[in-house]
């Protein structure tokens, strides 16, 4: 091993490990966006990306640097490294439906021959972490942490096939099948060699095996495509080992897709032989799955969660070896990310938090992303790079602790209940009650309903969009209680449902225009990509960039008015606030001045344009506002001068007209709450102005 | 009075295997208005003894020694833009061998013939293109024909069209280089006989350059017989063929029935042996290894000067034939 | 036969070769490996439901012929049906980007001809010198050199190193918003990557200008043009490269399919955003309706680039038999 390795090595285990498996839970900000823009921008070759990083032309990026930009991206003192566990795992996949891997004892055997420790050391040297259970701890609480495991040892492995009767009885270093008493026929490998990590695990297995005296074929070296033709698309399965890998998602329900006999397809009648291609049939392990399909609470779902991992670690369908760890970079100017579990610094999290340093809010966040976004129809849009967008435009009902994979967060739904449900054909099922917040607004400023929700399921449903099929496929029915309480009836206890029906919101007002054009509506086009999410959609092109902004109307936008102000400020603030609502009072009190009003509004706005320039060059030239208060004061200086001929304007205006004599107190009171607007107004100009420099 | 005149020229080429001396020492004389004959097998110089009159020689060619004397001019002194605008085409024109690639493809006849007379006088374009018409009907080409390509033309019209173009400025040589090889016998008796006609009427002095002797006969006054890069043998042509001196000659003209001769088909006879390669020519005699006559002094150098049979007539060997020794 | 007969002729050849394409793009897609649904379920789980709400919308429960007939219509309209990866409509895709593929090859086809060309007619004129020398190495150098590593060269050393130039894409980020500052902006994002599509070309058209005009040279119609007292330029510019033009032209209509090649890599690595990289992410996602589009467009590209070869050759080559 080079030097230069064993030092990175040293660095990431020191840096990485400790991060993943105590995860370190940072604060989290619930309110957001404290950044101004959010600048997507697109770069397809990955090399240009990490040296836009590098330049600064980008403070964020999305791709897990490779082990030799680590070291680079470690040296430099511009960046900031930070790492996380994917959302997945890789295992060895063994054919349960072909001899000798259906001998339980020869999968036993093949378990206890996979060194984890020298995967975690050699190949993995820091980018990964050795796994015993089919669900890593990524997910949390789920993983069991008291499961048969197998040490690796090549005489434990020896006693196993012992144990299979697979001995070498004729003693010419061959082992000899316990059924035919012949020498064992070829043990069938297949190992991806487009994986470096994979093929280098699987080798190693085979030729452990064979040091056995177990016979191998070819240890077949192939790349996916090759694999998938041999290992899941053929009803004959002519395979024995495979160096499997899964992504996954937030919830353990994968061990009941993937090893659930009736996810095994042996005649390939659905194109290939399934989830559970490696014909793993157990029918406790069949219950426990479908217990942990249909259990309704947490506790249930974990304790059949917790028996399936058991019953995979007994009877080893898989090996399970590994989950990768990915390093991610950003910019030293920022800070407030949040390296959430299964993400990563990139997080959705990040950009809801994240900040310049040494300012609390404001900036531009460039984001690199390493792939174009296919398209902004929601609808349609499966790509991820294109949710990296989406989901910062729009909402879902609740979101999770991104420490926390199982934690659920209330958000646009602020709390719900799950109570038991039967259909009226007698499934047994759950409903969900929704309480949504009530003062979410969409970007074109119509207010959030129930009723939009509502409308999204059905929509969803009406015209079979395969996107959200499945999460909409328990669905039986959706119940709008009152504009801010909505029921779904699933027809599953599943604990899971409630998981499959965490969608985007759709605005009504919108989608119910585009009908059966889902396919080919364009939003962008349109000018409709309305969401309610903390950012708002500006621009985009094709395979340049999109830009986002604060969205200030989001219902957890951060008070910043009153956020970072110094006490003069403050007191200014709070006294223009006062000054707002003598002005409202003054509107309410003088509905037959409404012409007054109207005209001198119009002055207002000449007015308002004048004392924006004005302040507009002094924040310029002065710069930094914050450390020049007593220019501050000079501008309010010239706003009260300004103030002084607007007043003269009004008393002029007064003595023009006779018939408004009787409300010429009033009026002044008007002008007066006038000069309060523009001061206001001055004032989040200039706090616009600050934020933008 | 002599048209040009070429005393001991020497071209040689230089090419990687070493130096090709494809003429060497060749004296060389055209008197005004007659035609010269310059015989001899593939590869003996005689293309580029007549290229090196209008010092068109490739690339890797030289001209290393020797004079050219035009009309009393030596024209090796001029400078390269003066022989090119002065010499070339306006004075000394050349016929070229298998006209099919000698005229350029994506132009047309008129076109061509128009350029030659463009390079040497001042004529406007509209003129140019009558004269070319009516060389053209000169060489008994329709004139209409000019405005075509010359892949329109059959070979022997593309011949005449490049006869044509020779006389485009009236020039006072023609060196012709295998007028008429690759062309059918009536074609090629047509063509001999326009060139006689032409030389007669526009008193020409020719330079006619070919392997076949027989065409030769046909036209020309003098004829030289070159081996390996000298001349062997030069004389009258009847002189020649009636007492041929140089055993190469003899070889030569007995390889070739004359259409007149049909007796002498019979005495049709084979050189044996082949040529020499001219990167390392043979000491001596160059044609010792084939003489029938050979002795050990053919075999030693120098190589035989011309000697002087009668007036008209010279060879370079020390056994001529006819002679009792 | 007249000129017009010659090139109705050639017309209708590229038709019937146009057709024959069509369908052979149709056949390779039918017959290639695995299956579009394994190919959006790889890696993700894919339920049942969706499955079959995918196989209703490409169509693929439906008999050959009627797959066939539906292909057709779809290629034939430009419309190209719909992405399996991003369930997009392919033929808006296309017309996206077809613009900015034509902008970088044209501009990079446009200075590499005249370049190459003049250089190479150069080089010929002083065949053998230093000048001829080093533009030869030059050329054989770029020539030579991995499309995808000058790029990856330019970006680094004219983007990064010396900052100059930008990383990626056609534009800034955002773009000027003056008109004129927007054709200065993308001007400047085409020069490296126009660069790098450039120096992929530029060698070759050299090499085959000078070498061409060399052969050119041996022919004897040019020592007639000497013989006649044609000086030196007038029979390198005159007489030897009207007839090394012929050769040239069809070079263009092969270079076509090449150039296309190049401009995948050169697009994947400056992120320019062509028809180029969409070939290449399609190739990457096993996209089979846009590598159908895309195949037919190239095929389409070549078959029109070579009938346009074949009538300018009936204009500028008299030789032809029409």
């Amino acid at each position: 091993m080079k030097k230069t390795k064993v030092i990175l090595l040293v660095l990431l285990v020191s840096m990485i490990i400790p991060s993943i498996l105590v995860m370190a839970e940072d604060e989290v900000e619930l309110t957001g966006p404290w950044a101004d823009e959010l600048f997507f921008k697109i770069y397809l070759n990955p090399e240009a990306e990490y040296l836009a990083l590098k330049t600064g032309d980008i403070n964020l990026m999305d791709w897990e640097l490779p082990a030799e930009k680590v070291t680079d991206a470690l040296a430099d003192p511009n960046l900031v490294t930070d790492s996380t566990a994917d959302l997945g795992y890789y295992l060895i996949d063994i054919n349960c439906q072909r001899w000798p891997t259906s001998d339980v004892h020869f999968r036993r055997a093949l378990a206890h021959l996979v060194d984890k420790a020298r995967i975690e050391t050699d190949i993995l040297q820091g980018f990964g972490y050795a796994l015993d259970s089919q669900v890593p701890v990524v997910l949390g609480d789920w993983a069991n942490p008291d499961i048969r495991t197998y040490e690796y040892s090549a005489a434990l492995a020896a006693a196993e096939l012992d144990l299979g009767g697979f001995t070498d009885t004729d003693a010419d270093g061959i082992r000899n099948d316990p059924i035919t008493g012949e020498n064992m026929a070829d043990v069938l490998f297949f190992i991806r060699i487009d994986d470096p990590e994979r093929k280098q695990a699987g080798e190693w297995l085979a030729a452990e095996l064979k040091a056995l005296g177990v016979p191998i074929e070819g240890e077949l070296a192939v790349e996916r495509s090759v694999c998938s033709a041999a290992v899941m698309d053929t009803p004959a399965g002519e395979w024995n080992v495979y160096t499997g890998g899964w992504g996954l998602g937030r919830d353990p329900d994968h061990l009941a897709d993937f090893y659930h006999s009736k996810e095994f397809d042996p005649e390939c009648v659905g194109g290939w032989r399934g989830y559970n291609y490696p014909g793993f049939v157990n029918s406790t392990f069949d219950v426990w799955a479908d217990l942990l399909k249909s259990a309704s609470t947490f506790e249930d779902a974990k304790e059949a969660a917790f028996m399936c991992q058991e019953i995979l670690a007994e009877q080893v369908p898989g090996i399970p070896m590994y989950g990768h760890i990915g390093v991610k970079a950003y910019r030293v100017e920022w800070t407030g990310l949040v390296n959430a579990v299964g993400t990563g610094i990139n997080s959705w999290w990040s950009t809801y938090n994240m900040h310049p340093v040494g300012q609390d809010y404001g900036g531009r966040i460039e984001y690199g992303i390493k792939s174009d976004i296919e398209t902004l129809n929601v609808m349609t849009a499966a790509w991820t790079y294109t949710w990296e967008v989406l989901d910062k435009i729009y909402e879902t009902p609740y979101t999770n602790n991104p420490y926390d994979l199982a934690d659920d967060w209330g958000w646009l739904a602020e709390s719900w209940e799950i109570e038991d449900w039967v259909s009226p054909t007698g499934v047994p099922g759950i409903k969900i009650t929704f309480h949504f917040v009530e003062d979410a607004i969409w970007h074109d400023d119509v207010p959030f309903t129930a009723e939009d929700m509502e409308f999204t399921y059905n929509y969803i449903m009406e015209q079979g969009i395969p996107r959200y099929a499945s999460s909409t496929q328990f669905i039986e029915d959706v119940v709008l209680v009152d504009d801010y309480t909505l029921e779904v009836y699933q027809s599953t206890t599943s604990f899971f449902a409630f998981h499959y029906i965490n969608i985007p919101v759709l605005p009504k007002h919108i989608w119910e225009n585009v009908g059966d054009d889902w396919q080919d509506y364009d939003p962008v086009a349109e000018g409709e990509l309305i969401g309610l999410g903390p950012w708002k959609f500006v621009d985009y092109v094709a395979g340049e960039y999109v830009h986002l902004v604060a969205n200030e109307d989001y219902w957890k936008f951060p008070d910043r008015f009153y956020q970072g102000l110094s006490m003069a400020e403050l007191q200014q603030a709070k006294s223009l606030s006062m000054l707002r609502a003598q002005l409202e009072a003054a509107n309410a009190a003088t509905e037959e001045q409404a012409e007054t009003i109207s005209e001198l509004s119009s002055q207002f706005t000449a007015f308002q344009a004048s004392a924006l320039d004005l302040i507009g060059s002094s924040v310029d030239s002065i710069g930094d506002l914050a450390d020049n208060i007593d220019s501050l004061d000079s501008n309010i200086g010239t706003l009260d001068t300004e103030i002084a001929s607007l007043n003269s304007d009004i008393s002029g205006l007064e003595s023009q007209t006779s018939t408004l004599q009787a409300g010429l107190s009033s009026a002044s009171n008007i002008g007066y709450a006038s000069i309060a607007i523009a001061i206001l107004i001055g004032a989040v100009a200039i706090f616009m102005a600050r934020r933008e420099t | 009075m002599n048209v040009l005149e070429a005393s001991d020229l020497k071209v040689y080429y230089h090419t990687a295997k070493g130096v090709v001396r494809a003429v060497d020492g060749v004296d060389f004389i055209v008197e005004e208005g007659t035609s010269v004959g310059l015989a001899g097998e593939s590869g003996c110089g005689k293309t580029t003894l007549g290229l090196s009159f209008l010092k068109l020689l490739p690339e890797n060619g030289a001209i290393e020694s020797g004079s050219l004397v035009f009309e009393g001019d030596d024209i090796y002194s001029l400078d390269e833009k003066t022989f090119r605008e002065n010499i070339r085409w306006s004075q000394i024109a050349m016929i070229f061998q298998g006209a099919m690639n000698a005229l350029n493809p994506v132009f047309k006849v008129e076109d061509q013939i128009s350029e030659a007379i463009k390079l040497h006088s001042n004529k406007k374009k509209k003129e140019r293109l009558q004269m070319a018409r009516d060389l053209l009907k000169k060489v008994d080409i329709d004139p209409t024909m000019g405005r075509h390509y010359p892949h329109e033309f059959s070979g022997g019209m593309r011949q005449r069209a490049m006869i044509a173009m020779a006389l485009a400025c009236d020039p006072k040589l023609i060196i012709a280089d295998e007028p008429t090889t690759a062309l059918d016998v009536i074609v090629q008796k047509q063509l001999m006989d326009l060139l006689r006609r032409l030389k007669a009427e526009m008193n020409l002095s020719l330079i006619v350059i070919s392997h076949d002797i027989s065409v030769l006969a046909e036209l020309c006054d003098y004829l030289n017989i070159m081996y390996a890069g000298r001349i062997v043998e030069w004389g009258e042509i009847e002189e020649i063929f009636e007492n041929p001196r140089h055993h190469y000659t003899h070889g030569l003209i007995s390889t070739f029935p004359t259409v007149e001769d049909e007796e002498k088909k019979s005495r049709f006879e084979f050189i044996p042996g082949a040529p020499p390669n001219l990167l390392d020519p043979p000491l001596g005699c160059r044609f010792h290894p084939r003489c029938p006559a050979a002795t050990e002094i053919c075999m030693q150098e120098p190589t035989p000067e011309m000697r002087r049979i009668s007036e008209k007539h010279y060879v370079a060997c020390h056994h001529p034939r006819g002679d009792l020794d | 036969m007249s000129l017009k007969r010659y090139i109705l002729k050639r017309t209708l050849y590229s038709i019937v070769l146009l057709f024959f394409a069509l369908t052979l793009n149709f056949i390779i897609f039918r017959m290639a490996p695995g299956n579009p649904i394994q190919i959006v379920a790889s890696g993700v789980r894919l339920k049942p439901e969706m499955v079959e709400r995918l196989i209703e919308l490409w169509g693929l429960n439906e008999p050959l012929h009627v797959q066939y007939i539906r292909y057709l219509k779809s290629t034939l309209t430009w419309d190209f049906g719909y992405s399996y990866n991003s369930l997009e409509p392919v033929g808006r895709e296309i017309m996206e980007r077809l613009p900015n593929t034509l902008l970088l090859m044209g501009v990079s086809l446009f200075f590499a001809i005249v370049f190459g060309t003049v250089f190479g007619v150069y080089a010929a004129y002083k065949r053998g010198s230093l000048f001829d020398l080093t533009t030869v190495t030059v050329s054989l150098f770029s020539y030579a050199l991995p499309t995808f590593w000058m790029g990856l060269l330019m970006i680094y050393v004219g983007g990064y190193l010396f900052g100059m130039f930008p990383l990626a894409g056609t534009m800034s980020r955002p773009p000027p918003l003056d008109p004129i500052m927007r054709i200065f902006d993308l001007a400047w994002h085409l020069f490296l990557p126009g660069l790098t599509l450039f120096l992929f070309q530029y060698g070759g058209w050299l090499l085959m200008m000078r070498s061409t005009l060399l052969e050119a040279l041996h022919e004897d119609y040019i020592t007639t043009a000497r013989a006649k007292g044609v000086a030196e330029r007038g029979v390198l510019f005159k007489h030897a490269f009207r007839n090394a033009m012929l050769p040239l032209v069809t070079n263009i209509a092969l270079q076509i399919p090449g150039l296309l090649n190049g401009a995948i890599l050169t697009e994947t690595v400056f992120s320019w955003r062509g028809l180029g990289l969409y070939t290449w992410s399609a190739i990457q996602f096993t996209d089979y309706p846009v590598l159908q589009a895309v195949f037919y467009i190239f095929a389409l590209v070549t078959i029109v680039c070579n009938l346009i070869v074949d009538i300018v050759y009936g204009y500028i080559d008299p030789r032809i038999q029409y």
